[in-house]
């Protein structure tokens, strides 16, 4: 694929990873419920026991 | 002949060197700093803590607070973040009988720091740091090391992360009294004996996945993740109520593997519309299944302005170490009433929103703001609302 036909497929809301406020919620989610995401950021460290 | 053979040859050689070259020179001028400044505020409410057996309020605020320092210059970046979770927890009052402004306010302070370096010519990204975060019974270290490789036509990126979590379950760092670890922190009426004679938690994980761009539109990623836990996993102040109406600390095995693995695709479909789909199946030998679908649109107002939405559905089945309020048999060998390993179905909704206002103006002193706002329901009745506000600030040489 040429750099130019990358305009898509590089644009950052075409990323894997999550943006700041989606790793919160993300980290939240993972206490409030039993499992754990591939690829979140959360797996252990801290209580999270509030 | 042969001399136009090797007169090609050497043309060619040359225009490839010039190319690796210029690439190389490319990654050595980049040189950049910012600073992101991020606010999470979350509310929550329920009545099913942990704290008190599974029953009781569950109401909780947290005011959260982050900076991040970014530094990239050359083949390498510098990332430090931290911040603090300033959290006002109604069921962490319920620990002891006497309501106190003390137990009902609490932190979780952390900090993260990383050093990556780019090898442009096998394009091997690699990085390594460590972070801690500390609150009043609970202290984590947690090192990590991670590697990922672009394909040699960048059309795949494999990638590999492994954390590991040191953690204390103890309380005092933080009392004026003690300023050290001392001691677990009980229930006020379980305090005439020890439950556990361990008090450290450790958690091994890796996260692997690939990235693959199909076309000029979608790219698709597999990721799994995989966690061995050992040590202290039941938290020392939650409540179980028996059948036979006794009282005991939360119990739960000392060992704990953990397994699942993400599928996402992401689509930049006709006119200027993104959608992101994603399912996620996760497993542990608590007997604790999940499985989710999420989808998130987001819609290309312009070069500078986007909006998004999203949903998540989610469903999960018990651990076998669960029961509600007054239902555990007291001889069982492990039992927990945390309604986070309970059988339940979740909803999330948000809306989000992204802004560059300075975007191909001369003088940037804003690069992006964005703010998102996401409701979650649990089918037992917890809900919560969460906003978070991002703004990412560029640092002139």
């Amino acid at each position: 694929m040429k750099s130019y036909q990358r305009v898509y497929v590089d644009d950052p809301e075409m990323q894997m990873g999550d943006g700041e406020g989606a790793q919160f919620e993300g980290y939240v989610e993972t206490i409030r419920g039993g499992s754990v995401p591939a690829k979140s950021k959360k797996g252990g460290g801290g209580c999270g026991c509030n | 002949m042969r001399q136009i053979f090797i007169l090609a040859s050497l043309i060619v050689f040359s225009c490839f060197s010039k190319n690796a070259r210029a690439q190389n020179r490319d990654s050595l001028k980049v040189n950049k700093q910012k600073i992101d400044a991020v606010y999470n505020h979350y509310i929550q409410d329920g009545s099913n803590s942990a704290v008190t057996g599974g029953i009781g309020t569950e109401k909780l605020t947290v005011y959260g607070p982050s900076l991040r320092y970014v530094k990239q210059k050359g083949r390498n970046t510098w990332d430090i973040k931290m911040g603090s979770d300033i959290i006002s927890s109604a069921s962490t009052d319920k620990i002891d009988s006497i309501p106190s402004s003390a137990s009902i306010l609490d932190a979780r302070t952390y900090v993260n720091g990383s050093f990556g370096r780019y090898q442009p010519k096998k394009k091997i990204s690699w990085n390594i740091g460590a972070g801690a975060s500390i609150e009043s019974d609970y202290f984590s270290f947690s090192p990590h090391l991670g590697i990922s490789k672009v394909s040699s036509n960048k059309m795949r990126t494999i990638e590999a992360q492994f954390t590991a979590y040191i953690d204390d379950l103890r309380w005092g760092r933080l009392d004026l009294v003690y300023l050290r670890p001392v001691m677990l922190i009980y229930p006020d009426e379980l305090r005439d004996r020890e439950w556990f004679s361990i008090y450290r938690r450790q958690s091994y994980n890796l996260n692997t996945g690939i990235t693959q761009i199909i076309n000029k539109r979608n790219v698709v990623g597999l990721f799994l993740f995989a966690s061995r836990q050992n040590g202290l996993l039941s938290t020392p102040f939650h409540r179980v109520y028996f059948n036979n109406d006794s009282l005991a600390v939360e119990r739960l095995p000392n060992e704990r593997a953990r397994i699942s693995t993400t599928l996402k695709w992401n689509s930049f479909i006709a006119g200027s519309w993104i959608v992101k789909n994603a399912l996620d199946a996760y497993g542990d030998n608590f007997g604790v299944r999940g499985f989710a679908l999420s989808h998130e649109s987001v819609y290309k107002v312009n070069s500078k302005l986007s909006l998004s939405g999203d949903v998540k559905g989610y469903i999960q089945s018990a651990s076998r170490y669960f029961a509600p309020y007054k239902e555990h048999n007291f001889e069982s060998d492990y039992f927990t009433s945390d309604f986070d390993l309970s059988n339940f179905q979740t909803l999330k909704l948000g809306l989000g929103l992204k802004w560059k206002p300075y975007l191909y103006k001369k003088k940037q002193p804003l690069d992006l703001i964005s703010l998102r706002y996401h409701y979650f329901m649990r089918s037992n009745g917890l809900q919560s609302h969460a906003l978070s506000l991002f703004m990412s600030i560029p640092i002139k040489n």
